[in-house]
């Protein structure tokens, strides 16, 4: 349970919500977002409000507790009528089912064809979707509905798309495991092993190290553009896209932050004892040459698992 | 692809979602940056997602656009002006470089081919060359060299005899090669009209000898031109009926390039099938017609080529993109737009020039003129293939 406070960051011991804001604000919100219409009473209102924003501390980070004011501005900056329409879906109200259907049913198989890039398989995963969305999975006689998992960070369609997106990287991932070695689309590559290293073993780790070491040094948005340039592929567009910035500026970051790692490791590598000269030397080595994870490096430091997050 | 031991451990789709649409605090961001950097599977479901979004943003514009059907030609019509005021200015910039380059007449000439002749508004500038096809034949008898004459009307006899009458309505197109009869502009045999004053102020120049040279030899007509412009119109809607086999008498307004004359384009064509200017037989009306549709900017000047100095020219000759002239002190000058610029040529004979004529191959006289030759007081050549050079011949 979160601590509602007068001032930032200070601790005070837990209120509900109804309790510490204002009850003109909760009838405002409540009023906006047309719960009414789905059959949300304000007592209802109010304890989806209210969880959710335990769930996720009103948007501050964890253990600092939210000011009145932070409260009320993360409960504006939710989207309460998507909330409301998906808890009203979730809780089986026939009008709120209706709405949804007529709002994103089609919204739903669009999105679904083009995240597969198949008319067919879309269709069905977006139907598959739909399916539990409604409700037909049951757990201890009750009704479940992906839709309860909504919090209104985002939009419901955004939600919705998202939902789609993992449920069709998941099975794929989990189908090309399963397909066998004639259908697997890996690349072929020489082992390394088998071609004579162009640098000494020693060498070759130190050079390991001190890339590993550069990489862990930048930052997570730093090596999220790293990532996805390089070991993804995509185009900086994309990228862009993704952090919400021009494509130009992620042109000049990624060759700035190439510039900056390959200073850094000629630095590290300097600090093993290497002159300057065969630091940048070693810098030509064969990277078939080296054993080097770079999923790994960039991952880290490993965040706080959000399965953990969502467990507490 | 899953280089991620805790598949598990991924965020959800409300923070993956909320990512995407930039709804995170800093504090979440920053924690689905760091997943994201290190989950090559969240990354994918994330530009997935912002694909498919990508994709769905053009229907709703489409879809709004089409409940707002009533008001898309405004929508259209907003954004005309661009290619209205590109369009413009594409039209602006072309007559500017006309006007400025003289590059309307050469095609106002391949137009409407004829020959043309100059009637200077200005009394002082109307040494008016004249056809023989005129009805009024006490002015023409004032004008036009009788020898001349009769030379003109047996060509142009000539062509109305190979020109059927069902085409004596149409002129030959210009690339048809079809014939024409010059005549202010003697090559082949034709005379030379030099303007001449009823006064007497102008004489007429005989042909050159030889029939080789395309030469324009006129005197300054300090006197008031004997053909008003009501004059020539009458005799040019007189002709037609006169020139009942074909030969036509048209007459086209130019305006001369850079100047404030007007070019009253008299002229009389043999209308001829196509089929007929093609041969052999017609090459060298072919070649006439090349000429005189060349020489017809030029012509605009016969009446009196304005030099620098505001002086006139004694002696002119055309070739297909040169025209040199001489003014009354002998000074040769060469023009590369048909007389709207002169450049001075620098002496390289002795004496003054007199005259000034273009040349023509020896081998081939119905070959356009290519070369010049100039022939001073004391009756030596000198021959220069571009009017610049000069060598004694």
């Amino acid at each position: 349970m979160s601590a509602l406070t007068d001032a930032p960051g200070a601790t005070s011991a837990p209120e509900t919500i109804s309790r510490r804001l204002p009850e003109s604000l909760l009838e405002e919100l409540w009023e906006e977002c047309g719960a009414a219409a789905w059959g949300l009473g304000r007592r209802e209102f109010n304890a989806i409000l209210e969880r959710i924003g335990e769930e996720q501390n009103f948007g501050q980070a964890e253990g600092v507790a939210a000011s009145r004011q932070e409260v009320a501005g993360f409960l504006r900056g939710l989207r309460l009528p998507d909330l409301v329409l998906a808890r009203a879906c979730a809780g089986g109200h026939e009008a709120a089912w209706e709405h949804f259907v007529a709002l994103y049913q089609q919204v739903l198989i669009r999105a679904a064809i083009a995240i597969t890039g198949s008319e067919t398989v879309g269709r069905e995963l977006a139907e598959q979707l739909y399916a539990e969305l409604y409700g037909l999975t049951t757990r201890d006689g009750e009704r479940r509905s992906p839709l309860d998992s909504y919090r209104g960070r985002g939009s419901l369609i955004g939600w919705l798309r998202t939902t789609l997106a993992q449920r069709h990287v998941d099975h794929y991932r989990r189908t090309r495991r399963e397909s066998s070695l004639e259908d697997a689309d890996e690349r072929f590559e020489p082992p390394a092993a088998e071609l004579e290293p162009s640098k000494p073993a020693a060498e070759l780790a130190a050079l390991g190290k001190a890339i590993e070491e550069a990489l862990r040094s930048r930052e997570a948005e730093e090596r999220l553009m790293l990532a996805a340039y390089y070991i993804d592929e995509r185009t900086q567009f994309e990228i862009a896209g993704m952090l919400g910035v021009h494509e130009a500026t992620v042109s000049r970051r990624l060759r700035r932050l190439v510039d900056d790692l390959r200073k850094q490791v000629v630095k590290n590598l300097q600090r093993t004892g290497l002159s300057r000269r065969a630091a940048e030397e070693a810098l030509g080595a064969d990277p078939r040459d080296l054993d080097l994870n770079l999923k790994k490096m960039l991952q880290n430091p490993r965040p706080e698992s959000f399965q953990e997050k969502a467990s507490r | 692809m899953n280089s991620t031991p805790h598949l598990d451990l991924h965020p959800d789709a409300e923070s993956l979602n909320a990512f995407v649409e930039q709804a995170l605090g800093a504090a979440e961001r920053a924690q689905v940056l760091s997943h994201l950097a290190g989950c090559g599977r969240c990354r994918q479901v994330v530009f997935l997602v912002q694909a498919a979004a990508e994709e769905e943003t053009p229907a709703r514009v489409a879809t709004s656009r089409a409940a707002r059907e009533s008001w898309r030609w405004i929508a259209d019509w907003r954004w005309i002006w661009v290619p209205v005021a590109a369009l413009a200015a594409v039209v602006v910039l072309a007559v500017t470089f006309n006007l400025r380059t003289g590059g309307l007449r050469p095609k106002r000439a391949a137009a409407a081919p004829e020959i043309a002749k100059v009637l200077p508004q200005s009394p002082m500038q109307a040494p008016a060359p004249v056809l023989p096809e005129h009805k009024n034949a006490e002015t023409t008898q004032a004008v036009v060299p009788p020898a001349a004459l009769k030379l003109l009307a047996k060509r142009a006899s000539s062509f109305a005899e190979r020109a059927p009458a069902a085409s004596t309505g149409q002129f030959p197109a210009a690339s048809s090669g079809g014939p024409l009869l010059a005549g202010s502009f003697h090559g082949e045999g034709y005379a030379p009209l030099s303007a001449a004053s009823a006064s007497g102020a102008g004489a007429a120049e005989g042909p050159v000898p030889g029939g080789q040279a395309n030469t324009v030899l006129f005197k300054p007509q300090p006197g008031p031109s004997l053909w008003p412009q009501q004059t020539l119109q009458k005799q040019a809607m007189d002709a037609p009926a006169k020139n009942a086999g074909g030969t036509q008498l048209a007459q086209t307004s130019l305006r001369a390039m850079g100047g404030s004359q007007t070019v009253r384009a008299l002229s009389f064509a043999a209308a001829m099938p196509r089929s007929e200017a093609q041969p052999a037989a017609g090459n060298s009306l072919a070649v006439s017609m090349k000429r005189t549709l060349t020489a017809a900017p030029a012509l605009a000047g016969i009446g009196g080529f304005k030099l620098p100095g505001g002086v006139r020219a004694v002696s002119a000759a055309v070739t297909l993109d040169r025209t040199l002239a001489v003014d009354p002190t002998g000074a040769l000058f060469l023009s590369e737009d048909a007389g709207l610029h002169w450049e001075p040529i620098t002496q390289q004979w002795t004496g003054r020039v007199l005259e000034v004529r273009a040349t023509k191959p020896a081998s081939d006289p119905a070959a356009p003129a290519l070369g010049f030759e100039l022939m001073n007081e004391a009756g030596l050549t000198w021959t220069s293939m571009d009017g610049k050079v000069w060598k004694a011949k």
